[in-house]
């Protein structure tokens, strides 16, 4: 009695949380399709692409084109080293090395680093070293900064189900060290790598804080988007919202069939 | 080669970009803290100026002890809520399929932009926004509450919005490694719900609730971005002001203040490693 | 008449679904006594026994233990404890506290370490009181959960497969162990196993289960020697089942099997002529002679296999009947005249060997995995 009384409220919190977690999101999502002569807030005033064709059409929005451009770039790049370098961190990390305990602590600064001061000293640095802040290298690696010491992390739970006697079978078998990478270690990590790549690219995709201080000139979409925020006062930022979100869930979609699919084939 | 040579080549890539974007950064931020700056541009020196005049500005204390506030105010309110999610999850949602769906229903705006979700408040929260209205046509109220947006109501909720994943993920992954025969070896020996969760739950589930409580800490403790749009510009937090700073070009006093609050990110981060070991217990 | 420690099932059922995991279970075990449970994974041993411990409620019938009905009493309340499969240790106490925590839970002050010690030294785990339950080896995580189980004095202890995850050489010595320790404490022991001479050499009743169903439960010696249906016999080992149709009742049973052979037993229920039935013959009884000259009780066979036990030697035959049969020869018999693969033999038995099987409970278990 007692316990399916508990059942039903935390299936109720659960409830609101989901909708307190989800409900602003889907009121953007509805209000992107405001009408024109629509507000920032509802009633909606008819529905339509208005916002959307805005977006594209007038050059009150800056340079959007460029910034999602400079996104994806930078998304795709922190993707690829992000997958690459934490996967043989996480290889390295399986025994203990000298300068494994503050290479660990280096990377559990870099994840609780406030993101603007990373971004201070990134951008302090180059200008001290006499570099031009850009969004492809001084960006980059601010990205990375976030980026990896995740990548490190999902590795650790990653190779916790991984047994070490199957690269040993392999060696046994005669195989030489890259074969045991390409052949064994690889394929099967496969699926948690793929969660490495999808971490890599949306983290930096949806980058903000770190950003501020080291892209430069020309802004990603994140920055563009906030700096939208102060002067823009049209459901045109819910389009670009609306438009954002939507890209980002099509990459999770994406990378979880890409997992369902990998794994389905063992 | 020898397998700590070979352990070493394989991190190497990852350090080299820590050590670069991270390590160096980190210490450019302490350098520049000694700096002078005359009103033009800052320059090498080996001044306490800059700690000076952050130490005697009696808005240092209030802007930190504004940035704890919302900090604990946040912990408390994802702790609760995560772990409520989490322990419904794990131990109320037989169905492994469904309690995986719902596990990821709950993280899938981790990978979405926090500047989207953080504007999806504004239309719940303004003057005509949807609780003023619903609570109007309701008559609950006859005036819409000022209170909730630009203001720390508004602050807290959005933070609670955009991190109380970022206890559910670790404290859910903590919970799921709790063997189940332990906890009917505790209802055997003629423990109540409440005794379990108290002395089994709770202390298992502890490694999730420590990062998840650096992560809430850490995120809320270097934004600045929630409470300039939020607090519509009415609060500040250490990172806000820096950024103030920062705008105004005086980087070395940025960089003090900076200091002082890696300092403070840092040490408890460290004791909260130090209560938990937070490594041994990722490698379980 | 004391009861402490006495269990009665009545008509116990527990349905997950459609399916009856425990079907109407009528039972009575002693109290003090050594109770073993057997049959193959997914008999409903194990479910019988959780619902005993209290982790499961009965889909309908009633548990009585100590004669008190605690079919509905919370579990840790009802006088049991329970010793789990794989220990269930709580990680993050050490051994003191994890042997204290009922004690705790039933409120019992700071005296509660000490008592907790007290059951430690007592099995010999007394100088690791302060470690944690990862730093020991597989035994010593089974005496601590021993420790636990019996820090609150139950009426019965339940024990789950406690012995499957040791080693050979500690599964025999923690069987002597458990045994010596029920005789010390004299309350009642049910133990959970899918080992025969596990339950063989521990119990005073051996409850043997299939399908949910009780298919016998008596004394060892009486499960081993007088199985009561071919399953029985199969799952028990150490018996050759014979399939055979009657052909003429009275004080003794005349029978002849499908290839030929004739055979003769005493009757133990009801039969008619034409009934189709099934006996058992011990595989001790059996002896081998060169040849194919037929006989009555006897079975013609081909030599397949052959191992030397070293007090018996095992001889596998092929026959004309689809299923395995065995003879265990004495050592001295079988090199006086041994057997080689493919001689052609005849295996006889006497009348008094065979055992009738009664029940018509067929399956093979999985005792052919054994």
């Amino acid at each position: 009695m007692q316990s399916k009384l508990i059942f039903w409220v935390l299936t109720a919190v659960f409830g609101l949380f989901i909708l307190f977690l989800y409900g602003p999101m889907i009121a953007i999502f509805i209000l992107s399709f405001q009408g024109p002569t629509g507000g920032m807030t509802f009633p909606l005033r008819g529905v339509s692409l208005h916002w959307f064709a805005d977006l594209f059409a007038s050059s009150r929005y800056g340079d959007l084109g460029g910034a999602f451009t400079r996104s994806m770039i930078l998304g795709l790049l922190a993707m690829i080293i992000t997958v690459t370098v934490s996967f043989f961190a996480g290889l390295g990390f399986r025994r203990k090395f000298r300068g494994s305990g503050v290479l660990f602590y280096l990377a559990i600064i870099s994840l609780v680093m406030p993101g603007v001061l990373t971004g201070l000293g990134i951008g302090t640095l180059f200008t001290t070293l006499g570099l031009q802040t850009n969004w492809l290298l001084s960006g980059l690696g601010a990205h990375l900064t976030w980026t990896l010491p995740f990548g490190l992390l999902i590795m650790f739970a990653v190779l916790n189900r991984f047994n070490g006697s199957w690269e040993e079978a392999a060696r046994d078998a005669g195989a030489t060290r890259k074969q045991v990478l390409s052949q064994v270690t690889l394929p099967i990590l496969f699926p948690g790598l793929i969660a490495v790549a999808l971490f890599g690219l949306t983290l930096s995709y949806d980058e903000f804080p770190r950003s501020l201080l080291t892209v430069g000139t020309k802004n990603t979409l994140p920055l563009q988007v906030a700096s939208l925020t102060a002067n823009v006062t049209t459901p045109a930022l819910y389009a670009i919202g609306t438009l954002t979100t939507a890209l980002s869930l099509a990459v999770i979609v994406v990378a979880f069939a890409a997992i369902a699919l990998t794994g389905r084939k063992r | 080669m020898t397998p700590n040579r070979m352990s070493q080549l394989s991190v190497l890539p990852f350090t080299a970009i820590l050590i670069i974007f991270t390590g160096l950064p980190l210490l450019m931020v302490v350098l520049l803290s000694f700096w002078t700056f005359d009103g033009l541009e800052y320059r090498p020196d080996f001044t306490l100026a800059n700690f000076a005049a952050v130490f005697a500005a009696p808005v240092t204390w209030k802007i930190f002890a504004n940035t704890l506030r919302y900090a604990a105010i946040t912990w408390a309110i994802t702790l609760v809520v995560g772990f409520t999610v989490s322990f419904y999850l794990v131990f109320h949602v037989r169905n492994l399929k469904l309690q995986i769906g719902l596990f990821l229903l709950c993280t899938i705006p981790f990978w979405t932009s926090t500047v989207i979700r953080m504007i999806s408040w504004i239309p719940f929260l303004g003057r005509e926004g949807l609780f003023n209205t619903g609570l109007m046509q309701l008559g609950l109220i006859q005036q819409p509450l000022e209170f909730l947006l630009f203001s720390d109501f508004a602050v807290i909720i959005t933070y609670v919005n955009l991190f109380t994943l970022f206890m559910i993920v670790p404290i859910f992954n903590a919970m799921a490694k709790i063997d189940r025969n332990v906890i009917e070896a505790a209802l055997d020996a003629g423990a109540t719900g409440f005794q379990i969760l108290r002395t089994i739950i709770i202390p298992l589930s502890r490694t999730g609730i420590a990062l998840g409580t650096i992560f809430v800490l850490t995120l809320v403790m270097g934004d600045f971005f929630v409470v300039r749009v939020m607090s519509g510009g009415q609060s500040s937090t250490v990172v806000s002001a820096m950024k103030n700073n920062i705008d105004q070009m005086y980087y070395p006093q940025a960089a003090a203040m900076a200091v002082l609050l890696i300092a403070v990110v840092l040490g408890m981060v460290a004791t909260i490693l130090r209560v938990v070991d937070v490594r041994a217990e990722l490698a379980k | 008449m004391s009861k402490v420690g006495e269990i009665i099932l009545d008509k116990v059922t527990r349905k997950f679904g459609a399916v009856a995991a425990v079907n109407a279970v009528d039972q009575v075990i002693e109290g003090g006594s050594y109770c073993c449970m057997i049959g193959p994974s997914g008999c409903g041993k194990s479910t019988l026994l959780r619902m005993i411990a209290g982790h499961e409620t009965p889909t309908s019938g009633r548990i009585l233990i100590g004669g008190k009905d605690v079919t509905h009493v919370r579990t840790g309340e009802r006088g049991t404890a329970l010793m789990f499969q794989n220990y269930a240790l709580f990680p993050h106490l050490n051994l003191t506290d994890n042997v204290a925590f009922p004690l705790k839970i039933h409120g019992v002050g700071a005296e509660r370490r000490d008592r907790a010690r007290e059951m430690l030294a007592r099995v010999q785990l007394g100088h690791m009181a302060d470690r944690m339950p990862s730093q020991l080896s597989g035994g010593q995580q089974q005496r601590v959960a021993l420790a636990r189980a019996l820090i609150t004095n139950p009426q019965v202890l339940l024990l789950d497969e406690p012995l499957s995850a040791l080693d050979e050489f500690l599964r025999l010595r923690m069987r002597v162990e458990l045994k010596r320790l029920q005789n010390d404490l004299g309350i009642t022991f049910i133990h959970v196993t899918h080992t025969q001479p596990e339950a063989i050499a521990l119990a005073d009743k051996v409850i043997v289960m299939d399908h949910g169903l009780i298919e016998q439960a008596a004394h060892p010696r009486e499960i081993y020697d007088r199985p009561h249906s071919p399953y029985v016999a199969r799952f028990m080992g150490g018996q050759n089942v014979v399939s055979a149709r009657v052909l003429t009742v009275g004080d003794e049973i005349q029978a002849e099997g499908a290839e030929g052979g004739r055979f003769a037993f005493a009757p133990r229920a009801a039969l008619r002529e034409g009934q189709d039935i099934r006996f058992a013959v011990r595989r001790d009884k059996i002896r081998l002679d060169q040849g194919q000259a037929r006989a009555e009780n006897a079975m013609p066979g081909k030599v397949i296999n052959v191992e030397y036990q070293g007090t018996f030697v095992k001889v596998e035959l092929a026959t004309p009947q689809a299923e395995e049969f065995v003879a265990h020869l004495p050592e001295s018999d079988f090199f006086a005249n041994p057997f080689r693969f493919g001689d052609e033999v005849v295996a006889r038995w006497q009348p008094q060997d065979v055992c009738m099987l009664v029940g018509t409970n067929n399956s093979a278990g999985d005792a052919l995995a054994h």
